[in-house]
């Protein structure tokens, strides 16, 4: 008699502790997302148009909340990431072009999302090569950037089997002109190249 | 006032709420999950493998170090296993897609859905380079799978394990939880696209026709003598910002989850992210869909813990 008002009053509790623990928690996810996104909000401004940002703000998130366990949490549960895509500014997309033997040369591949994702992996490059850093281990950058370049370059040499003894593969934005240029007459896209590596035989 | 504005954002009671959007979630995740990995696999050794573009060594030494990648656990079990890393490759090869499919029959739902996210961290990790939006959306899915009660409706548990189907309440708390997200994931987007100008004037809309058109075929050249970059770009803004408002008005709520899934529509025609907008949608319906649905005839829950207790 006793173990049956027991168990149902034991079920009862534990079902009421747990909603009230998913209660709390889920204040602290919300929390936790949408003092993310304002951080992220305010750096990609600051960024886009050239702004230093608060030193009180940057210590906050830098040391606070951008360091474990926080970091790990919003890892883990996806929620410490920012959702503002294409903005503030929709960017120049990058192109990896190669050259050889006058005959240029791409990545090839057998279906669209692993082109979509070498087209990610080549915007990602050219905004390295773009953005402005302040790093300092630059050099150490720059030299893991080449390293990737030609990592890049051995296997589109390899894929499009080149007879010749060495290629040249360059790191492009396409650019296409504005709303203003394109109305004024200036109507042709263009390329710019950010920097070029030689691979020899 | 305060019960004009309490009106206008009337939800349905808890126990009104239909509970398939948790199916929906589990198993819209789970099977575009598939088909998107699936869609790699052609590709797979590109991108993966010691030949590919970023040979994995490489990537290793860039990448987050708070989630391990698949060469850094090769490394690891090296010296325990001696295994070469094309075999552990293809282990995840293998163990991530099955998982996947496991989630979406609702097999040991909660193990599967920590499993499924965790490999998707773990092969994200180790192509940080190549990855972009979806794969953050995937992630924020996943991980809701792990956490809500998504199991306990049309799954192989509930059919096999005779799992006891949750209470509305904590149904609709999970459900309330959800919406919150997307809404803040909508206003933030929209509230970045507000701070720069570009969207404003209607450059990025243009610059996004021609820099990143998937449909070569069709010229958007014509659209410069027109205001229509500038119009969709306020309407992209506009409809972001106010989703949090606008979608949790009743008498709203249609009109602007029909526009934002044009606007996934779109985003996936023109753009060719067919991937990331499946996932937004999913993602929308289940939020904003499914819970309202009509049709709950099939769907047993508990009303509250009480009647929990009586069953």
């Amino acid at each position: 008699m006793r173990l049956r008002l027991l168990l149902p009053a034991i079920f009862f509790f534990t079902m009421k502790a747990r909603a009230i623990l998913f209660t709390i928690w889920s204040r602290f996810h919300i929390v936790f997302i949408v003092l993310t996104s304002v951080y992220f909000a305010y750096d990609k401004t600051c960024r886009f148009y050239k702004i230093k940002e608060h030193a009180p703000v940057q210590y906050f998130y830098n040391n606070l909340f951008f360091n474990a366990p926080f970091r790990y949490y919003g890892k883990l549960t996806a929620a410490g990431s920012p959702y503002g895509y294409f903005a503030p500014n929709i960017r120049a997309s990058g192109l990896i072009i190669g050259e050889s033997g006058g005959k240029k040369y791409t990545a090839l591949f057998n279906g669209f999302e692993a082109e979509m994702r070498f087209s990610v992996l080549a915007s990602h490059i050219t905004n390295n090569l773009i953005d402005e850093r302040d790093s300092p281990n630059q050099k150490l950058e720059d030299r893991f950037m080449d390293l990737l370049f030609k990592s890049i370059a051995v296997n589109i040499y390899n894929q499009n089997k080149c007879n010749q003894d060495s290629l040249f593969v360059s790191y492009n934005i396409v650019g296409f002109p504005t709303l203003k240029e394109y109305a004024a007459g200036n109507r042709q896209p263009y390329l710019i190249k950010l920097k070029e590596v030689k691979l020899s035989k | 006032m305060k019960t004009f504005i309490k009106n206008i954002f009337k939800q349905p009671a808890a126990s009104v709420q239909n509970p398939l959007w948790m199916v929906c979630l589990r198993c819209g995740i789970a099977l575009i999950s598939f088909a998107h990995f699936m869609a790699l696999q052609p590709d797979f050794d590109n991108i993966f493998s010691a030949r590919a573009f970023v040979p994995p060594d490489i990537a290793d030494a860039t990448r987050d170090f708070l989630i391990p990648s698949i060469y850094s656990l090769h490394k690891s079990i090296q010296g325990i296993i001696p295994v070469n890393y094309e075999t552990t490759l293809l282990f995840f090869r293998i163990l991530y897609p099955v998982t996947l499919l496991a989630l979406l029959a609702g097999l040991f739902t909660r193990p599967t859905a920590i499993l499924s996210l965790a490999l998707h961290l773990l092969i994200t990790n180790s192509m940080e380079y190549y990855s972009y939006g979806v794969d953050l959306f995937t992630s924020i899915a996943l991980f809701y799978c792990c956490v809500f009660p998504v199991g306990s409706l049309f799954s192989l548990d509930a059919l096999w394990l005779k799992k006891r189907p949750p209470s509305a309440d904590r149904i609709s708390k999970c459900l309330k939880l959800f919406q919150i997200h997307v809404c803040i994931m909508y206003f933030f987007s929209g509230l970045e696209k507000l701070l720069g100008y570009n969207w404003r004037n209607g450059e990025s809309i243009w610059r996004m026709l021609h820099g990143y058109n998937a449909t070569e075929s069709i010229n958007f050249d014509f659209l410069y003598n027109t205001p229509i970059p500038l119009l969709i770009g306020w309407f992209t803004i506009i409809l972001e910002m106010m989703y949090p408002l606008f979608i949790n008005i009743p008498q709203t709520r249609k009109w602007w989850l029909a526009g934002i899934v044009i606007f996934h529509v779109s985003i996936a025609f023109f753009m060719g992210l067919y991937f990331f907008s499946s996932v937004m949608i999913i993602l929308n319906l289940t939020a904003y869909y499914m819970p309202f649905a009509e049709d709950k005839k099939t769907v047993p829950v508990a009303q509250s813990h009480a009647e929990l207790i009586e069953a």
